[in-house]
């Protein structure tokens, strides 16, 4: 089908041609006020409106009085009511509308059924017809797309006033009893203007769904109504066109097309699109991953082992997902799979010294200007390093007075150049010996709670006087402890 | 302007039958800084919405520098408190700030290259203008308590009524708004604030009054704050503020 076929045939009828502007018209009108009603959390008065316009239309047709004005008598009467009902009873506003839209709605239908007349269709009432609508419809309906944007221009600052605070706005002197009723009545008005259009049913969706839409994509009332704008026109425009192609009823369509469009900015928006949220935080759950590969090939190093197996057991990973990671690292050029091991890039490397370093100094700032338990830092700065821009680590080490050890003893390397510095565990010394505790490694809090417990803490002198597979028993000052093998695997002393 | 700021006279509001605030009488002098205190259902929120003309009294009359209320809007700022406002809203700091404006322009007209100046020289001195285009949403509870001020300083009020504007603010941010308030107080203006914390409000205020329904007491802090006249204000709970009263630390 050509372009031609599309869109400019359907259009040599005239039918088509009022059809168009009809749903231009009603997308936009209803588009703007939807914005408004989102923000006054009155997309539910819409329903109750809409519905309420029944009994009008019928009570005008037995009366012989213009369909318009009996609609928007019973519309207005309803929403007046739902006021009252709110106001002078404990009932609150969800229920007093239920009540009275579905009363309205109901007495619309008892009138319609006792009219039985060809004159008033139902189904077009309630669903629209748009094919059907006529030069007086047309004017109807622009009329009402005047009066509506035309208020909204003139008193623009009032409504958002009014409905961001309302409080303030009425202790200014705004009018807000007449804002209030004088939104209520171009909603009614739009209502009844877009019937021909949508119908009663389908309109709830043009005054909800285009202001929904633009909100989860902008955050100014200024761009969202423009926006707002745009989804229900474009919304009319192809439901109406689909809906010709796919000889399917219009005024669903177009409330489907809307219904996407509105789907898709909530999948896609980039503000709070769900989408992007997932791809963001799968991102970052990447870059956390990667982060402390880098860091822990590099303090697996100072060990001498940097096997797969071994970084998996410090990681906490299967081997297998640890290979896959390295794999993926690998491509970036920050590491290299060689022999069974994983060994840093000189890029690698560097990121890895930088991650170790905000690691301590973080922990140094939490212990020393924080108050935390140097017990407890660990997991923290676990945490910040990854979240914490790298150039905070230039601040904070200033800030510190430009530290050397963190909190558990271990070097803040300054660059990736610094060599490590030579320790010995103390499960490696021998009896009689005297050895300064240098580090404490600070993985598990349980550790280093029952470790500070018995005095064993960096700066530490210690006696070694037996090293015994069930532990080794030290001197600490004038007391004598036995460190457990788990204990004595964590304390690194000064080698001498 | 000359009188009193404010001057109530037999002040009674009920709802539904129910008095919230009955023949409350006082008078304000200008450039205090002014603490309502009370207990809650004391009616401090009603008689600030008096103040502004939002509550219709049964019984008698508000005077703001010797004119009615409707002659004085724009003399008058109103802060609600934080849960009367949808701060979802799609709007930016400085729009808020310029509301202030409205007072000025009456209906229909727009806010002009004069009117945005001056809201933003109201941003710069509540300290927000780095702010300026932030969603009114992202914001932390103080600093839009901040903006709240900066929309009543644009709005070139000479008084300010500030409903609980301490809920839902730490301690340091507290600080700061009590400090912000002095120096609006030190330019001349008054300013009314609701709140219970009454340890706090021993010191911070230029004037207490004591709300229960009727007014038990308004004067400086240290006349007012005796055990008997925390007693008629908080009623049943007298222990708990005793103990509070002689230890300086903060009433339930």
């Amino acid at each position: 089908m050509s372009l031609h076929e599309i869109f400019v045939v359907p259009m040599q009828y005239a039918f088509m041609q009022r059809a168009l502007l009809a749903a231009v018209l009603v997308g936009g009108i209803c588009a703007v006020l939807s914005c408004f009603l989102l923000v006054k959390r009155w997309a539910l008065l819409g329903d109750a409106i809409s519905h309420a316009v029944l009994p009008g239309v019928a009570l005008a047709y037995l009366l012989n009085l213009p369909f318009f004005l009996g609609a928007v008598l019973t519309g207005m009467a309803t929403a007046l009511g739902i006021s009252a009902v709110e106001r002078h009873s404990r009932i609150k506003e969800d229920s007093a509308m239920g009540i009275l839209f579905t009363g309205a709605f109901a007495l619309g239908f008892v009138l319609v059924s006792r009219i039985r007349s060809r004159a008033i269709d139902l189904f077009h009432i309630l669903f629209g017809n748009v094919l059907g609508v006529s030069d007086a419809d047309l004017l109807l309906t622009a009329a009402t797309g005047v009066l509506v944007l035309g208020v909204v221009a003139l008193f623009y600052k009032e409504l958002v006033l009014w409905t961001f605070d309302p409080t303030a706005a009425s202790a200014m002197g705004v009018p807000v009893a007449a804002l209030h009723y004088t939104l209520m009545l171009l909603l009614s008005v739009t209502i009844v203007a877009s019937l021909q259009a949508v119908g009663i049913v389908l309109v709830v969706a043009m005054l909800i769904t285009p202001g929904a839409t633009a909100y989860l994509l902008v955050d100014r009332m200024s761009r969202m109504i423009p926006l707002a704008v745009g989804v229900g026109v474009v919304s009319g425009l192809s439901g109406l066109y689909l809906s010709y192609h796919l000889n399917v009823a219009s005024g669903p369509t177009m409330v489907l097309v809307a219904t996407v469009l509105f789907l898709l900015a909530m999948l896609l928006g980039p503000r709070e699109g769900v989408l992007w949220d997932a791809a963001r935080r799968r991102q970052t759950a990447r870059r956390v991953a990667r982060e402390d590969l880098l860091k822990q090939a590099y303090l697996a190093d100072r060990g001498g082992g940097t096997s797969v197996d071994l970084l998996a057991r410090r990681l906490g990973l299967p081997p297998s997902a640890v290979l896959a990671l390295a794999r993926r690292t690998a491509r970036e050029g920050l590491v290299e799979l060689r022999d069974g091991g994983i060994q840093l890039t000189a890029r690698g490397r560097e990121q890895a010294v930088a991650l170790v370093r905000s690691h301590r100094l973080w922990e140094r700032y939490l212990v020393d200007r924080g108050g935390v338990p140097w017990t407890e830092v660990h997991a923290e700065a676990e945490r910040l390093e990854h979240l914490a821009p790298q150039e905070l680590a230039a601040e904070l080490d200033e800030a510190l007075g430009r530290p050397i050890r963190d909190p558990h003893g271990a070097r803040i390397p300054r660059d990736e150049r610094e060599p490590w510095e030579p320790v010995r565990r103390l499960a490696e010394r021998q009896s009689g010996e005297a050895v300064d505790v240098l580090e404490v490694e600070d993985e598990d809090p349980e550790v280093l709670r029952r470790l500070s417990e018995k005095g064993v803490l960096p700066g530490v002198r210690l006696e070694v006087l037996e090293i015994r597979p069930e532990g080794v028993r030290v001197r600490v000052g004038d007391r004598e402890e036995v460190l457990a093998p788990e204990l004595a695997a964590a304390v690194l002393t000064a080698a001498d | 302007m000359r009188g009193p700021a404010i001057e109530v006279r037999n002040l009674t509001v009920s709802y539904r039958e129910q008095p919230a605030i009955r023949h409350v009488s006082f008078q304000i002098e200008p450039g205090l800084l002014v603490g309502l205190v009370g207990p809650n259902g004391a009616g401090k929120s009603t008689l600030l919405k008096a103040l502004v003309g939002l509550v219709v009294p049964d019984t008698g009359s508000v005077r703001i520098f010797g004119r009615s209320i409707s002659q004085t809007r724009r003399l008058v700022a109103y802060v609600p408190q934080r849960s009367e406002v949808d701060w979802d809203y799609p709007i930016g700091v400085e729009e808020v700030v310029l509301m202030g404006r409205f007072v000025h322009l009456g209906l229909v007209r727009r806010p002009g290259v004069e009117d945005r100046r001056i809201a933003r020289e109201a941003l710069r001195q509540v300290g927000m203008e780095r702010f300026a285009d932030r969603q009114i949403g992202q914001l932390s509870g103080g600093q839009q308590q901040r903006v709240f001020l900066a929309r009543a300083l644009a709005q070139e009020a000479q008084v300010l009524l500030l409903d609980e504007p301490f809920v839902g603010v730490d301690a340091a941010t507290e600080e700061t708004i009590y400090a912000l308030l002095r120096r609006l107080q030190q330019e001349g203006r008054t300013v009314v604030v609701a709140t219970h914390d009454l340890s706090r409000a021993q010191t911070a205020f230029d004037r207490l009054m004591l709300l229960n329904q009727v007014l038990v007491a308004y004067g400086p802090p240290e006349r007012v704050f005796t055990p008997e006249i925390l007693q008629r204000t908080y009623g049943g709970r007298l222990t708990l503020l005793e103990a509070a009263h002689r230890s300086g630390g903060k009433a339930p």
